[in-house]
């Protein structure tokens, strides 16, 4: 556990060195904010109610609204989130400098496991950035609530879990595919590709299994209040299975990698 | 009985079809400056990166500080390394890599970055982001991340590379402080093999992945050769007055040198004794003997056994 948390140290010390993360963070910001002011959402949108849609292009924005459309315009944020990815995991491999990290004592399984930490717990500090952007620019454009502070706290922060937990399950696969390739390009590849393929299969070819893995339609969903904990329990487990799978393969991999 | 810190047993590793390791055992005691020789692709690096697992051991059995390889995160917590070309985050300055180092290790002490800093010279480029670095200066990075942790047992993986003469005194110095004042046990390759020599207490010579003799510094000073070089004009014709004179033995290394295994010669008769037989004697020196020496004969033997096997 010790190693776990020095691993986490020293992750969070260099992306906090790094210029990378604060542009990061300023796109993320400003995107919003432009999304908040100027009542627009879209990207890679995922599937949402044609009612949920129209109320969103036709009223006046309340601030749940405004975290309505920020969770269904969240997609794009793959793009810039894919820097974390790149920052916590991807220089490892690049600079070679998992030398030095496993030469510290830090087990393989521990080296994976921290590596994923890291990248969940700047994902949720960035989207919880992201959502708290609407809440902070609805109040500058003097927008009511449209609801109680309580279910809009609520609502935001079930997208910012959803999100940060299904943008995870995809850098869990690109982890898996650095492992095995080395290649921090055809991994970053991957997390640009796969909402865009997965989207575009479960629209196309009608596989109905493909819902498990569409996460931006399930988190539009989940921001909208179309589903239930039942309902929901399926994607839980679906992403529980591939990232048990990813986090097994890539310990496989790097145990028997010629490092 | 000296303590052992790292125990190499039977290892052998292969890459495909080639043989990088076979059979490799040798061991390393505590206090060692341990110098580990051989030709590019002899297979060092690929020992230094078994030690580290770095490379994982499919056949044999490491231990290190008494733990087995299966087992030993907590024997790699003592040890710190320096493997092929030194690794460091680009963006980032020479301080700013040691602090993650000191993170990973879980050292709070700043004074400790600065000691390390320090001790290898890069005081002046604490603020410089690895990018900017030199060669040299990136090797003294490296030996500063190893260092950094106070490990008992430090590897390193041809540290002199790219170092200029001023350097190379530093380091040896270096090595020697880290040795004497902190009892630090060291794994080192060099290619500068005269660096090697003033440094290590221990040679392990390799050659074609095969382990082929170990020798402490105090043996090696007494087995290596020293003697006599001549330049002559006909090497057949000098050859065969020595011979004839009972001055044995003697070796030809190019078609106008004559080496002769006997340092305490009269020089002044051996070069009257060929001029009187027609051969010109364009020079003549004496020679301590050298590790280069030692290590070329050991190969050319190794070699002549292999063909004759």
């Amino acid at each position: 556990m010790t190693n776990v948390i020095n691993q986490l140290r020293a992750d969070a010390y260099r992306l906090t060195r790094s210029t990378g993360f604060y542009i990061m963070l300023v796109l993320v910001v400003s995107y919003n904010a432009l999304i908040t002011k100027t009542k627009w959402f879209g990207g890679i949108v995922g599937n949402v109610s044609e009612k949920a849609s129209d109320h969103l292009t036709h009223t006046s924005w309340s601030m749940i609204d405004g975290v309505q459309g920020s969770t269904i315009s969240a997609g794009l944020l793959m793009y810039v989130l894919m820097g974390l990815f790149v920052i916590i995991i991807g220089y490892e491999f690049s600079q070679q400098t998992y030398k030095n990290t496993l030469i510290s004592g830090i087990s393989r399984l521990q080296f994976i496991l921290s590596k994923y930490v890291a990248m969940l717990i700047s994902i949720l500090m960035t989207i919880a950035v992201y959502f708290i952007t609407t809440i902070v620019t609805s109040l500058i454009f003097g927008r009511r609530v449209g609801t109680s502070w309580i279910h809009l706290l609520s609502v935001g922060s079930s997208a910012t879990i959803a999100i940060t937990f299904f943008i995870s399950i995809v850098f869990s696969m690109a982890i898996l595919l650095l492992m095995f390739t080395n290649s921090v390009i055809i991994s970053s590849f991957f997390i640009v590709i796969f909402p865009v393929a997965v989207m575009i299969l479960h629209t196309r070819a009608n596989w109905k299994w493909l819902k498990y893995i569409d996460f931006f339609s399930a988190s539009n969903r989940i921001s909208l209040g179309n589903m239930s904990i039942v309902e929901f329990s399926p994607y839980v487990l679906t992403c529980g299975i591939i990232l048990i799978v990813c986090i097994g393969l890539s310990l496989l991999i790097i145990r028997e990698k010629e490092l | 009985m000296p303590e052992a810190i790292l125990n190499f047993q039977n290892v052998s590793k292969k890459f495909g079809h080639f043989q990088a390791l076979d059979s490799v055992s040798f061991q390393i005691n505590r206090g060692d400056i341990y110098g580990l020789i051989g030709e590019n692709g002899a297979g060092k690096t690929t020992i230094m990166k078994l030690i580290t697992k770095l490379s994982p051991l499919r056949k044999g059995s490491i231990s290190l500080f008494g733990e087995t390889s299966s087992h030993y995160q907590q024997a790699l917590k003592r040890t710190g390394a320096m493997i092929e070309s030194p690794a460091a985050f680009k963006n980032l300055t020479v301080v700013e890599n040691l602090k993650i180092i000191a993170k990973q290790n879980g050292l709070q002490s700043k004074k400790a970055i600065d000691d390390a800093i320090d001790f290898v010279g890069l005081t002046a480029k604490k603020k410089t982001k690895a990018r900017h670095l030199s060669l040299g200066q990136r090797q003294r990075l490296g030996l500063a991340m190893a260092v950094l942790p106070h490990p008992d047992f430090l590897i390193l993986d041809e540290p002199i590379n790219g170092l200029d003469p001023a350097g190379i005194i530093e380091i040896r110095h270096l090595l020697y402080k880290l040795n004497h004042e902190q009892q630090t046990t060291i794994l080192i390759s060099s290619h500068i093999l005269s660096e090697l020599y003033q440094v290590a207490t221990k040679f392990g010579f390799i050659h074609h992945g095969k382990f082929i003799k170990e020798v402490t510094k105090e043996e090696l000073d007494k087995e290596k050769t020293a003697g006599i070089t001549l330049e002559v004009n006909d090497v057949s014709k000098a050859a065969e007055v020595l011979d004839s004179s009972n001055i044995k033995p003697f070796s030809v290394p190019n078609d106008h040198s004559i080496f002769i295994q006997k340092a305490d010669l009269d020089t002044g008769h051996l070069s009257q004794l060929l001029v009187m037989n027609g051969v010109v004697l364009n020079g003549l020196s004496k020679q301590e003997g050298s590790l280069e020496q030692y290590y070329t004969q050991l190969m050319k033997k190794t070699d002549e056994g292999d063909q004759r096997d």
